[in-house]
């Protein structure tokens, strides 16, 4: 055994613990330095987490696709955001509808854009991200608001002014746009299922997702599922008092699932019964929505 | 005083004895689960918060850690000290809000080692299974890599580049994404 450890000791799990603190681009440059450190960095053990770290933390696409190289996978989700970036530049600096070669070419690309709408979601929800979203973080990195109940009003002003230079604003309201067709087009392929083909989601993971649809909080919903599901197994929690060292994670696991099912079925039902009358309801939050027997 | 008394030997690779309290030797997850085996009876007590071991104080029982040499043990040892009151969270959420959490301030200070040592630490707390200590450490070494050319990262880590021009830029094509623009 050696007495002392050089950096080409560290085993990957280590690595991977390392690099999601990193941006993508520092663990590039990282890899850029040697081929043994490329070697083992290149690896899918890696990358599949910054991978899902960028567009599937909270599952607008439910599954992370198999992929022989992650980091190539990156490479070409990248390129695709980088591809919506320009086309909203693009909508942005056309001036006249004149130049039919132009406006053809906006064409091309939005239909490009669309024949897989799923791709595009997340960065365009990046995008136009609701406001409360990031203030909560901001607030509760301070540690003040514990929990993220206060708004520092210093921070949500300075964080107003940082997005509303003219050109930010107008890229937003681009992304929000094509965000909230793509939102209605999937909203009305569910009902046409429903209602025309008696076609309900399979699975609850479906289930969840089309409910998104309907949801006109669509955009505080999607960043917050991860929470709704952490709020889930603390209910939980709460409700079984059984979670000691005794349960293995998988028993544990399967636990929730059948107290999420139980609870889902009933959702399911009061949605199927009510499906007009859910989105008349405007004022509820999601978690209320989801959860309608919470606070009574 | 029986919350003092060091009944835990640990005993690094290199034959050195630390003598430790229960609780200290238990930020090791993987020392906590070798004594709950081996002191079922005192391990029972829910381990909510440490009721002081009163037990009638035994013999003490003997820790070998072949993996880790005692100048690392004994860091690990005082960080360990450090934090024996602190209750960690069971099973770490990968919460946005904690991974741009900035480092402790203690913590930082306590890693303020050299590479090699801080490298040892990283793989001492990852074989001991001390989460909170591997999680400080190795954000310090994010840190070290952070808006770093390859050049200064090579310069800090002390790495040599073995890659012809060809092979890098062959790389660096293929990863356009990763290119300054």
């Amino acid at each position: 055994m050696t007495n002392t450890a050089s950096i080409y000791d560290l085993p990957l799990e280590v690595w991977s613990l390392i690099t999601s603190y990193l941006e993508p681009k520092d663990v590039f440059h990282l890899m850029l330095t040697n081929k043994t450190v490329f070697r083992l960095l290149r690896s899918n053990y890696i990358w599949k987490n910054l991978v899902y770290h960028r567009w599937f933390d909270n599952a607008y696409t439910p599954n992370l696709p198999k992929m022989d190289s992650y980091l190539e996978y990156f490479g070409y989700r990248n390129t695709q955001d980088e591809q919506l970036q320009k086309l909203i530049e693009k909508v942005l600096s056309l001036c006249s509808y004149n130049d039919q070669n132009e406006w053809q070419d906006l064409i091309d690309q939005t239909k490009i854009i669309w024949k897989n709408p799923d791709n595009f979601i997340p960065k365009l929800h990046s995008m136009s991200q609701h406001l409360d979203e990031k203030c909560r973080l901001a607030t509760t990195t301070t540690g003040e608001g514990e929990g993220g109940g206060f708004y520092d009003a210093e921070l949500v002003k300075n964080h107003f002014k940082s997005r509303l230079s003219e050109q930010k604003l107008k890229k937003l309201h681009i992304g929000s746009s094509m965000l909230e067709s793509i939102r209605f087009q999937k909203l009305f392929a569910t009902i046409y299922n429903a209602i025309l083909l008696d076609k309900y989601p399979q699975n609850l993971e479906q289930m969840l997702l089309s409910l998104n649809h309907i949801d006109p909080h669509y955009y505080e919903l999607l960043p917050a599922r991860q929470r709704v599901i952490n709020y889930v197994i603390t209910e939980y929690r709460r409700t079984v008092d059984i979670v000691k060292d005794d349960y293995t994670s998988t028993e544990r696991l399967i636990i929730l699932i059948r107290f999420t099912d139980t609870k889902v079925l009933q959702w399911r039902h009061l949605w199927v019964t009510n499906r007009v009358q859910c989105h008349n309801r405007k004022h509820h939050s999601t978690t209320e929505r989801l959860f309608p027997d919470r606070d009574q | 005083m029986p919350a003092t008394e060091k009944n835990i030997i640990i005993i690094t690779s290199d034959g050195e004895r630390f003598p430790v309290e229960r609780k200290v030797a238990e930020k090791s997850i993987l020392i906590k689960n070798m004594l709950k085996n081996l002191l079922p009876a005192e391990g029972e007590e829910d381990d909510d918060d440490d009721e002081d071991p009163d037990s009638d104080a035994d013999e003490p029982i003997e820790v070998p850690t072949q993996n880790v040499r005692s100048a690392v043990m004994k860091n690990i040892l005082e960080w360990c000290e450090h934090y024996k009151e602190i209750q960690f969270p069971d099973d770490e959420q990968d919460d946005e809000s904690k991974k741009s959490a900035p480092i402790d301030p203690w913590d930082k200070n306590f890693l303020n080692v050299d590479q090699e040592m801080l490298y040892e630490i990283i793989l001492a707390a990852n074989y001991l299974n001390i989460k909170p200590l591997l999680n400080a450490s190795c954000k310090v070494v994010a840190e070290m890599i952070r808006s770093k050319s390859p050049e200064e990262i090579r310069k800090t880590f002390n790495i040599v580049n073995d890659f012809t021009p060809e092979e890098e830029a062959a790389i660096k094509r293929e990863n356009e994404w990763a290119e300054d623009r």
